[in-house]
């Protein structure tokens, strides 16, 4: 395992504190709920740019340790089935806080927060697996 | 509310005040760290990828409270910044296929 896979578990604690104390704060006011759902976007956001610059760094070094096109194709298309299931997390997170922002009750809200705590503490442990 | 009630809630509001200043000011001190090193890459060697991550998301909580604090975030604002979110999610997808795909093709060059 390179140091760049090594586990590093910091930056998904940091975001699921982050999330894990709007859930706490979250409420029926409208303007906490737009300010929950803002800063949770910005969360999830920040965690995606992690997901994609990871994805690139990875795939590069597969193709990287690869020795034959064959390999790198295999290699990569194994990878792939992982990241497709973290790419669609995040998309399937942004889908509930898309709803979230055009409803008013709390449960739209808990969910779309428990989604995106969900979706960075997967990626996380995809880092750590791989 | 007495005197006594009265010098404590001042202090408790002076603390929250400075700390808030101190949040600002962590924020704008990280993006300037974050403007050096991100656009070439100059400081890899002394943050790891974490480390870098962790001063984007400390830009993206002050960037939010920044906000919060002028009252100017609208659920407008909210469900376009969730569009453009997934939209960018696909669009830097899509370009780490063609920059995976051109790595590939520069090692292993395609026949013909």
């Amino acid at each position: 395992m390179s140091s760049r896979n090594a586990p590093r578990p910091f930056l998904g604690i940091l975001l699921l504190g982050f999330i894990g104390a709007f859930i706490t704060v979250a409420s029926c006011n409208h303007v906490q709920r737009v300010d929950t759902l803002h800063a949770s976007v910005a969360a999830v956001k920040t965690a995606r740019d992690q997901f994609t610059d990871w994805d690139k760094s990875h795939r590069l070094e597969i193709v990287d340790a690869a020795k034959t096109r064959a390999d790198a194709d295999a290699a990569l298309a194994r990878y792939q089935a992982k990241q497709k299931a973290i790419a669609d997390g995040f998309a399937l997170a942004f889908e509930f806080l898309a709803v979230a922002a055009t409803q008013t009750d709390d449960p739209s809200l808990q969910a779309a927060l428990a989604k995106a705590a969900e979706i960075v503490e997967a990626f996380t442990k995809l880092k750590g697996d791989l | 509310m007495s005197a006594a009630d009265n010098s404590q809630m001042s202090r408790i509001l002076a603390i929250a005040d400075s700390s808030l200043h101190a949040l600002l000011a962590i924020g704008s001190a990280t993006r300037g760290v974050l403007a050096v090193a991100s656009p070439d890459h100059k400081i890899p060697t002394y943050a790891s990828d974490d480390v870098l991550g962790i001063l984007r998301a400390v830009v993206a909580i002050v960037d939010v409270v920044e906000q919060g604090l002028q009252g100017n975030v609208s659920i407008a604002d909210v469900q376009t910044d969730i569009a453009n979110a997934r939209n960018d999610l696909k669009a830097t997808l899509a370009a780490n296929d063609v920059a995976v795909q051109a790595a590939e093709d520069a090692k292993f060059p395609p026949a013909g």
